[in-house]
């Protein structure tokens, strides 16, 4: 039987796709924490019974998922951890970005908002093709965090 | 008496006035009782007209020539943003108390940012570096002493397990279990507790 909750999900989404124009519309809040006055004048509406607002909302969530899972599993695996090591190097660019964007939006204000966001895709960029340059020229993620606690047996003779 | 108090000293209205026993010589002008609207229009009135007070009252004045046109409402956001810089802010995290969900929170975002800055460097490092990542890595063990190994062990390990573990107690509170607050401490304390003996093990750990 497939579970309760991805059943009640998969549901969810026909029961939107089919009826999405008549479902009633919510005005909600963007992804933000923050505190500040009149930092987010513009809300937008998405079906009353969405769960997640937007899409950063759920590519933060599962991503969460799938570092939680897969972050132990590559360390503990660690030199034979590729595709664990790929499927990171797409979840933590991505989580960490999303993340990121959510602080700088409780820090950063008005006019200095935008040239933050972009270093922060700068960065983000940057981030995805260093680890994947990681993963398929180097050791790897989950290899190059385990390697500070791996005692190199070559290093210590020398 | 002037010719505007004429009628409403002592004796007429006199539930209003004050000397409703004094009986006095003038005669009212009129019988009907007034309204107390009236009468304190007539009382403002032989005020304003006082010569007493003349000179000491302002005088406004009112042209429909010189009249220029005025909108209510002007203000514009950049000029509500521009007032609300100016004005003081009342104090927030200065007096807001420090308890163990505010500080499991912050310590989370502060981990956040600082696993993000590992993976940022780890990245600029394979990109901008001339030798691979394990020499840097080396080159980090060797030039510390072996005293300070564990801390360096610990202090990059702890991120990782708070991080992690904190972000599981999040994953629970979106499924909407744990939300009371007896259970946010308990988890609380359980987060604090598995962190520190997790974190032990790393410092001391060679694999």
């Amino acid at each position: 039987m497939i579970p309760t909750p991805i059943r009640s999900v998969v549901l969810q989404s026909t029961r939107r796709a089919l009826l999405g124009s008549i479902t009633p519309k919510i005005p909600v809040r963007t992804l933000s924490t923050s505190t500040h006055n009149n930092t987010n004048t513009h809300s937008k509406e998405v079906a009353a019974d969405s769960k997640f607002h937007n899409i950063s909302h759920r590519l933060f969530h599962y991503s969460s998922y799938g570092l939680f899972a897969l972050l132990p599993a590559g360390i503990f695996l660690a030199p034979n951890a590729q595709f664990i090591d790929l499927a990171l190097n797409a979840l933590i660019p991505i989580h960490s970005h999303i993340g990121l964007t959510t602080v700088m939006y409780d820090y950063v204000y008005g006019a200095a908002r935008k040239p933050a966001k972009f270093l922060l895709w700068i960065v983000t960029i940057l981030t995805a093709v260093g680890l994947y340059k990681l993963n398929t020229e180097d050791v790897g993620i989950s290899q190059s965090i385990k390697s500070l606690w791996v005692t190199d047996p070559k290093a210590q003779k020398n | 008496t002037s010719p505007f108090t004429h009628g409403i000293s002592s004796g007429i209205n006199a539930e209003y006035g004050e000397h409703k026993h004094i009986k006095s010589n003038i005669t009212p002008l009129y019988n009907h009782k007034m309204s107390l609207s009236r009468y304190s229009w007539r009382v403002g009135l032989c005020a304003r007209r006082n010569p007493l007070v003349l000179n000491k009252l302002s005088t406004r004045v009112f042209s429909t020539q010189t009249q220029k046109q005025f909108t209510i409402n002007n203000t514009t956001q950049e000029d509500l943003n521009k007032q609300r810089k100016e004005r003081p802010t009342s104090p927030h995290l200065s007096i807001y108390a420090w308890q163990i969900t505010n500080s499991l929170s912050v310590v989370h975002r502060g981990t956040g940012i600082a696993l993000s800055v590992v993976f940022i460097d780890l990245a600029l490092f394979k990109l901008f570096g001339s030798h691979d990542i394990l020499h840097y890595i080396q080159l980090v063990k060797d030039l510390s002493p072996a005293i300070v190994l564990p801390f360096l062990k610990g202090a990059v390990a702890f991120p990782f397990i708070y991080h992690t573990l904190a972000g599981l107690r999040h994953l629970i509170w979106d499924t909407g279990k744990m939300l009371s607050i007896v259970n946010v401490y308990k988890s609380g304390y359980l987060l604090i507790g598995a962190t520190t003996v997790l974190t032990a093990i790393a410092a001391f750990l060679t694999l």
